[in-house]
């Protein structure tokens, strides 16, 4: 079906924003979810053709084919992003996200020690890349990154906890 | 020069009306694509829907996937008019 995308760009990150959150659900009937992804993939197919090189497109479509676990297909889109957008850090972090995701921690630590050094006053960068340390099992180098921007291990935020619990340190 | 004169009563009774009905068409086209295409988003985004609760009232029950589904859907389904960059981007 063609989609009416050239005017609805709203539309079409809102529908990639639910189909990611659906992603994870186990109690959504598998076919709803085929067809929710079948759906938003193309309409960014078709939105994405009318504007190529569109790093924003590419940064939702990239975090959207991550959460479907279609790790290559995401990092690929989201390093054609990081291109069209350098140094954009809200796109290193989603790049550094789906690597961990992958398992690709020396990947993950190194994207996400670039985007930190991009700008370390961003408390984002700071957790993330922290995140990405705790994960990694360098804990030591994470709570020296964590006192040295908060004045403390211990900050409340869920990325962190997160990552607290599926490393199973706490 | 001509279009600094007063029009005469005949020609405002007949540009009168036809300016009055374009100035209407305008602001109709400017504006009700935009208005209707985020309609259907918000329709797509509230989580809920109305039903009939058998008493001639309504109530409010969650959507399931399916109709949330569908309404994105509706909401990229090419209208009947042209769109305008309305809505386009929030």
């Amino acid at each position: 079906m063609a989609w009416n995308t050239a005017r609805a760009q709203e539309i079409v990150e809102q529908l990639l924003q639910y189909a990611s959150g659906l992603a994870a659900s186990t109690s959504v009937d598998p076919s709803v979810k085929q067809d929710t992804f079948n759906v938003a993939q193309s309409a960014m197919a078709a939105l994405m053709q009318q504007r190529t090189h569109d790093a924003r497109l590419e940064l939702f479509d990239g975090a959207f084919l991550d959460s479907y676990g279609k790790r290559a297909e995401a990092q690929e889109i989201l390093m054609k992003a990081l291109t069209d957008s350098p140094n954009k850090q809200q796109i290193m972090f989603e790049i550094g996200v789906s690597y961990l995701n992958a398992g690709d921690t020396e990947k993950a630590l190194a994207t996400l020690k670039a985007a930190f050094d991009e700008a370390p006053a961003y408390n984002d960068a700071r957790i993330l890349y922290a995140a990405g340390l705790i994960n990694a099992g360098k804990q030591a180098e994470a709570d020296a990154l964590l006192t040295e921007g908060f004045g403390s291990t211990i900050v409340d935020d869920n990325r962190l906890l997160q990552v607290y619990i599926q490393a199973k340190t706490i | 020069m001509s279009w600094t004169r007063p029009a005469s009563e005949h020609v405002v009774a007949i540009a009168a009306p036809v300016v009055v009905v374009a100035t209407l068409l305008v602001v109709w086209a400017v504006n009700v694509p935009g208005v209707a295409r985020a309609q259907s988003l918000l329709k797509a985004l509230v989580p809920q829907v109305q039903v009939s609760n058998g008493n001639g009232g309504y109530t409010t029950q969650s959507k399931t996937p399916a109709m949330e589904l569908q309404d994105f859907k509706d909401a990229l389904t090419p209208g009947p008019w042209p769109g305008t960059p309305l809505g386009h981007r929030k």
